[in-house]
This record gives C-alpha cells, sequence and structure tokens, in this order.
C-alpha cells in the first residue's frame, strides 16, 4: 500500500478519520471533505429498509451487553442491521432487529451465536407495518405490541414470489399459497418438466414457516425467490392475548382477519398447556380490541401436598420445597399469574414454533 | 428479610427474633432443659417387602433379630447421655416392628426407657392375641395398624399380604388386650382405585371406631419396583386424585374427626369417653420442631441444630456396635435460617396457629398478605396477648399446603 491523493472507480484504499463511532457510516455514505463540502451525496444509494423484525434476547439475561457489544460489532460490517432496545414482560431486556428478510435474519443470527458465542433465543418474526392513524398520519409498526388498537387502516408488505417446481408439485404449491393469501400472477413452463410460478403474497406470510411447508409439499424440489414489492392495505387486526384479564404485550400479534380465530384459538390452548395451575382459576384469551375471541381456563389446583411427613422425611420434605421456592422464583408474575419462562418460549421462540 | 438476625427493634407485623428461640419453653421437671424427649426405634425386618415401600427395611433374617436389639440397646447405651431420664414418647417404627421375634421384642421393649406415649407400628397379619398381650404389658400404650385399603384387589396391587379380615381381627385382638388408642393407616390413590373405593374404605375404617386415622396419599418414590411397574398409571389418575384428598378430609371431620395434621385424623377430645387429646403426641414433636434420637438402621435424628442419619446397612450398623462404635452416619447441620424454614413448614401442616416469633426472619410479609386475600392463609392472635402474632392456613390453604409454604418463605 502507499498513500495517494485520490482514489478512483476500481481502486481499494483507507481514510483515516476522527471519527470515534463507527455505526455513524454506512455502506454508501459520501464521503466529503470540510473545506469544500458536496451539496448533494452521491447519487445510486439506497437506505436499505429493513422489512422482517423479530425480537433478539439472550436466553442468560446476563448476557444482555454482551448481545449489545455483538450487536454493535456486527453492524460495523453489516449496515443492513438494525436493532433498537426492547424490554419485554415476558423475556426481559434483548433487542428487536430489522432484516432485509429471512435470510438475513438466519444469518444475522448464526453469525451471532457462533462468531459472538451468544446463546440466543429468537421470537417469531414479524413484518413491518404502515398504519393510518385516527388522526391521519402515517405510523411504521415493527412490533405488534406498538400497534394502535384504533386506527383507520394498515398496510403490509407484499412481494413478488418466483416458485420453481417440477409439473407435478404445482397443485400442492398453488394450494399453500392460496392458504396464505397468495395473488396467482402468472405461470410459465421452464422446460417440460420445470414450471415457474409468480405470485404476489404478504409478506408476513412467508416469514414464519412457508419456506418448510414449500419443501415439503414439494419433496424439497421448489425453489423459492422473492423481492418486495411494496405496502398495501390488507385487512388485519391486532390480537391481544390475556392472561387473568392482563394483557401480555409479548404475545399480541397482527394478523389476518379470517386468520385471527384460528391463530388466537391455536395460542390460547398452548399457553392453558404450559401454564401451571394457580390458586386460583386463571382464563386466558385472545381478543380483538375489546372482543375475546378465543378462551381457555387453565383450572385451579385443588392439592398440592405431600401426606408423608414424618422425623425421617423432614430433609427430603425440605428440599423438595426449597426446590417448588426455586421454581416459583423463575416465574414472571402477569397481574397474579405466575408464568413460567418456558411458557411464554413455548410459544415465542421460532426455534420450534409451531405456529401456523 | 433474610436470615440475618437482628437485634432492632422491627415494627412490621412478623417480628425478628434471635436464632434459636423458636421452641417454646418446655414444662419443667428436674431434667436438664434440652434433653431429648422423644425417641424414635427402627426396625427394620419385614416377611417381604411392599412394591411402594421405600423405607429402611430387612427382609427375612430371623437369626438376625438378636443382634440386632442387641445393636440397638448399645446404641441407646451410646446416646444415653442426650435423652432425659424420663421421656415424652417412644415410637417403633419399621419395617414391620411386630414381624420382630417375640422374645426379641419383648426384650427391647422391657429395656427402652419409659414414656407418657408409647407407640408400635404393625402390620395386621402378625397382630395375635398373644402379639397384642406381650405389648400391653411391656408399657405400650397406642398402636398404628398398617391397614392401608378394605380391598382385596388393592391390597394385592400394594403387595400387602393381610386380608381385609385380617385388618379387622387385628384390630378386635388389640381391643380385646385392652388397647384404647389405636390408629389405622390408610393409603389413597392406589392404582385402579376408584371412588367408590375410596368411600367404602373410610367407611370401613370408621365402623372400627378407631382414635386416630392417617390417611396417606400413595406416594410413587423414584426408584421403587412399583413407580417402574406403576408410574403411567398415576400419572394419569393424578387429577382425579385431588378430589379425593378432600372426600377424605370431608368424610372423617364430618365423622367427628379433627384434622389436626395434613394427613392425620384424630377422634376430637368431646367424642373421647376420657375427654383425652387423641393427636399423636410423638408425630406432634416432629411437626413442632423438638428434637429426637432416632435409633437403628437408617434412623434419623434431630438434636440441637443437627440432623444425622445412621447408616442403613444392617452389617456396618450391626459390626460398629459390637465394638462399642458409634455405627457410621450422614450428618446435616441445620443452619438457623434451615430450621426457621423447616419450623414453618412443619408448624403449617397443623390445625394450630404457628408463632410467628421465631421464624419472622424467614417470612415474606408481603406474601402473607397476598395469601390472605386469597383465602389461604391468616394471621391469628396467640393467646391473648398479641394480635396477628401467629399464622395459620385455612381449609383451602391446608389443601394447598406445599405451594402456600413455597410462597410464605421469604
Amino acid at each position: 500500500m502507499k498513500a495517494a491523493e485520490t482514489l478512483g472507480a476500481g481502486e481499494v484504499g483507507y481514510v483515516i478519520t476522527g471519527l470515534k463511532d463507527v455505526s455513524r457510516l454506512r455502506v454508501g455514505d459520501t464521503l466529503t471533505s470540510e473545506r469544500n463540502p458536496a451539496a448533494e451525496p452521491l447519487p445510486g444509494y439506497k437506505d436499505v429498509k429493513p422489512m422482517v423484525f423479530a425480537g433478539l434476547f439472550p436466553t442468560d439475561s446476563d448476557e444482555y451487553p454482551d448481545l449489545r457489544d455483538a450487536l454493535e460489532r456486527l453492524k460495523l460490517n453489516d449496515a443492513a442491521l438494525f436493532y433498537e432496545p426492547e424490554t419485554s414482560q415476558a423475556l426481559g431486556f434483548g433487542f428487536r432487529c430489522g432484516f432485509l428478510g429471512l435470510l438475513h435474519m438466519e444469518i444475522v443470527r448464526e453469525r451471532l451465536e457462533r462468531e459472538f458465542d451468544l446463546d440466543l433465543l429468537v421470537t417469531a418474526p414479524n413484518v413491518a407495518y404502515r398504519v393510518l392513524e385516527r388522526n391521519g398520519e402515517w405510523l411504521e409498526v415493527h412490533n405488534p405490541a406498538e400497534m394502535p388498537r384504533e386506527l383507520d387502516a394498515v398496510e403490509e408488505p407484499y412481494v413478488r414470489a418466483s416458485i420453481i417446481v417440477p409439473k407435478d408439485y404445482v397443485g400442492p404449491v398453488m394450494e399453500l399459497n392460496n392458504d396464505r393469501r397468495g395473488r396467482f400472477d402468472h405461470m410459465e413452463y421452464l422446460s417440460p418438466e420445470r414450471v415457474l410460478l409468480a405470485y404476489e403474497l404478504p409478506l408476513a406470510e412467508i416469514v414464519l414457516d412457508y419456506y418448510d411447508q414449500l419443501k415439503s409439499r414439494t419433496r424439497g424440489y421448489a425453489s423459492f425467490d422473492y423481492d418486495v414489492a411494496g405496502f398495501r392495505e390488507g385487512a388485519l387486526a391486532r390480537v391481544d392475548i390475556l392472561i387473568g384479564d392482563e394483557p401480555v404485550d409479548a404475545l399480541s400479534m397482527i394478523v389476518h382477519r379470517d386468520a385471527a380465530y384460528s391463530r388466537g384459538k391455536a395460542l390460547v390452548e398452548r399457553l392453558r398447556k404450559e401454564i401451571p395451575r394457580q390458586y386460583f382459576d386463571v382464563a386466558v384469551q385472545a381478543a380483538i380490541g375489546s372482543r375475546v375471541i378465543a378462551r381457555e381456563t387453565v383450572k385451579a389446583k385443588r392439592k398440592d401436598v405431600l401426606a408423608k411427613c414424618y422425623g425421617g422425611d423432614i430433609s427430603r420434605k425440605r428440599k423438595l420445597l426449597e426446590k417448588q421456592k426455586a421454581g416459583k422464583r423463575r416465574m414472571k408474575q402477569v397481574g397474579a399469574v405466575e408464568v413460567p419462562q418456558e411458557a411464554f418460549l413455548a410459544v415465542l421462540n421460532l426455534n420450534d414454533g409451531t405456529k401456523k | 428479610m433474610n436470615g440475618v438476625p437482628s437485634t432492632a427493634p422491627s415494627t412490621s407485623v412478623v417480628q425478628q427474633s434471635r436464632p434459636g428461640s423458636a421452641e417454646p419453653p418446655r414444662p419443667l421437671g428436674g431434667i436438664a432443659s434440652d434433653a431429648v424427649r422423644h425417641l424414635y426405634v427402627h426396625l427394620p425386618f419385614c416377611a417381604h417387602r411392599c412394591g411402594y415401600c421405600d423405607f429402611v427395611t430387612v427382609v427375612g433374617r430371623r437369626g438376625q433379630h438378636a443382634a440386632y436389639v442387641d445393636g440397638l440397646l448399645a446404641e441407646l447405651e451410646l446416646e444415653r447421655d442426650l435423652i432425659g431420664a424420663e421421656l415424652e414418647t417412644v415410637f417403633l417404627g419399621g419395617g414391620t416392628p411386630t414381624f420382630t421375634e417375640p422374645g426379641e421384642l419383648e426384650r427391647l421393649l422391657a429395656a427402652l426407657p419409659g414414656a407418657a406415649e408409647v407407640t408400635v407400628e404393625a402390620n395386621p397379619e402378625t397382630v395375635t392375641p398373644e402379639l397384642a398381650a406381650l405389648l400391653r404389658r411391656n408399657g405400650v400404650n397406642r398402636v398404628s395398624l398398617g391397614a392401608q385399603t378394605f380391598q382385596p384387589e388393592l391390597l394385592r396391587v400394594l403387595d400387602r399380604v393381610a386380608g381385609p379380615d385380617d385388618v379387622r381381627s387385628a384390630f378386635y385382638h388389640l381391643r380385646d388386650a385392652g388397647f384404647d388408642n389405636i390408629s389405622l393407616d390408610l393409603i389413597y390413590g392406589i392404582p385402579g382405585q376408584r371412588p367408590s373405593d375410596l368411600a367404602a374404605d373410610i367407611e370401613e375404617a370408621l365402623a372400627l371406631r378407631p382414635e386416630h386415622l392417617s390417611c396417606y396419599e400413595l406416594e410413587a418414590k423414584p426408584g421403587t419396583r412399583f413407580t417402574h411397574a406403576h408410574g403411567d398409571e398415576l400419572r394419569r389418575q393424578a387429577e382425579a386424585m385431588e378430589g379425593y384428598f378432600e372426600c377424605v378430609v370431608e368424610t372423617l371431620v364430618a365423622a367427628g374427626y379433627r384434622w389436626y395434621e395434613t394427613a392425620n385424623f384424630c377422634r376430637v377430645a368431646e367424642a373421647d369417653a376420657g375427654g383425652r387429646d387423641l393427636r399423636s403426641r410423638h408425630n406432634l414433636a416432629y411437626w413442632r420442631g423438638r428434637d429426637y434420637l432416632g435409633l437403628g438402621i437408617g434412623a434419623v435424628s434431630t438434636v440441637r441444630g443437627q440432623r444425622w442419619r445412621t447408616t442403613p446397612r444392617l452389617a456396618p450398623y450391626l459390626a460398629a456396635l459390637r465394638e462399642g462404635r458409634r455405627p457410621l452416619r450422614e450428618l446435616e447441620p441445620l443452619a438457623d435460617s434451615v430450621q426457621r424454614e423447616e419450623r414453618v413448614m412443619l408448624g403449617l401442616r397443623l390445625d394450630e396457629p404457628l408463632p410467628v416469633a421465631g421464624v419472622a426472619a424467614s417470612l415474606d410479609a408481603e406474601a402473607i398478605a397476598r395469601l390472605e386475600r386469597l383465602g389461604l392463609a391468616e394471621r391469628v392472635p396467640l393467646g391473648e396477648r398479641h394480635a396477628r402474632s401467629a399464622l395459620t392456613l385455612t381449609h383451602r390453604g391446608r389443601l394447598l399446603g406445599d405451594a402456600v409454604t413455597a410462597d410464605l418463605l421469604a
């Protein structure tokens, strides 16, 4: 390397600056001089907008600072990564991260775990929504919990998807896309055996398990590609989950109205199984606004006491009690209800998300 | 508040106090104030091992009964300094104490110090008129009879030898010998037990008019043959079992029994001809956190903040005592905070209020208030002196006692 006065197209070099906070630099920024500053940044670079959002939480809450440092460092060579601190009632401190798409999310997560040796919990992803508020202003929402309950319209991002499959699987793929609110665009025979299907799909419908479904319905033969097509209005609703009449922010979701009932029902059923029985009946409800669309009850327990306890049993009994006590300490308090972290994980964690 | 003893006066309802003051004053009686007044003697021999049992037992070995009694008496001599001249209670448990060779059993009973309450556990099939007389003439005044159930097919599930008629005849042999304080053990939650079986068991037990009843939910302890064979079935019926406990409590209370401890019932004093307090004094000592000395293999002692468990192995136990040495023990020192926790855990099993003084440092005042609101615990006056200076669980709180206790502890 040698010192140079200028750098031209195709050349690589470095500039030493007094910049302290590297995260303020993004790929595509225009470098100019203070004495003779450029009026406009160079054209051709677009600020990439994240479309898929998910909460990243350290499995061990002590690792929060490590996660923060890791994200900071990761962002140095991944300008598209967006993150902001998030506090969840259920999961504690973490970050809401924005990604360009599913692959990007997967890469970021892998890198955090591999390069920074973090143990992460990734919530089921959601997309960015544009909301027209009652006051006529547009708001961008990255987290279902931020979605206003009163609004005039919601727009969600759509993608143009191209799916290439052997012709025998066209039926199952169409079926899947119909289930996912897809709009058929066109179909093309690339060869007598291979077909290209072009669809428009809401991004929200592919972020969860679309790819897995596609693979399993085509025995792995499908290939899938998409790019973002813009925002469109949709009949979307914010579904809140209430445990013992207390809404749980972390569990709110934005879903298409047609799917609200089945999604809400599946979630409260799952929660009913995960929440241990308490001293009183606990209602687990899914609601749109003040309208309850699904309800399950965790029945109050009637007995919780070991029958026998004599001289020889006392130490054992005490250890059991200490275990019970420790278990209670790990519980998260939702109103008067004790909910184990695992219950939230079971419904939130992407790793074993069986949510449809 | 957590375990740190403090001399600063406390204004909260729960009061701080010096560790070790949890014990109410003992009656004065010319003996050292910290002398142990409760003796447990373990007689491990059994004709066979019941599948659900996880006690220290020894099957057969008739030839070793004499050596074992020698061992017990030698061990008693080694610990003589710990106990007072007069004991309050002696309890012979097992195993099957009444399976011990009668001559050896008699030798043991004759050599043990006297006590106001001497209880022996008995299996129905071992109780003959001769055995009842033997117990009687050797100072035993209370017998705990392991009936478990009166349903023949459920007795088989439990591997019990006795049939329903054995239970009844054993009971009458004891009555005939003059026993006026008999306890029956019942087990519920046996795999295959229907609600009607339980109702029938309680009815049969009540028909005998026992002074005392102990009712245990069958606990499938890990590692037992029983859990291996019936664990899945027990898990399946777990929810139905919750109702069984309620049924036991309600039926016995309605029949005039006092639910004085989670699993124990005694005929109310008013219903007893002599107006006696028929609670098990020995077991009350455990639940009130008194010191006790245990003799024999696997026996547990708790004396002056130390707990120890003697080796459960027969041969090393006997060998050590033959040489005049203490047998091997597993020692567990009990920190003040642990002692307080145990006082709470055990005390709340009783229907008598637990004095807060002495355990306050281990209680969570906020949890008490919460549990009061839920109708599970109550602060009550202790005697006439202090309002809200004792803690007790409500009926429902007692049914949920373990969870409530876990909440109450700081």
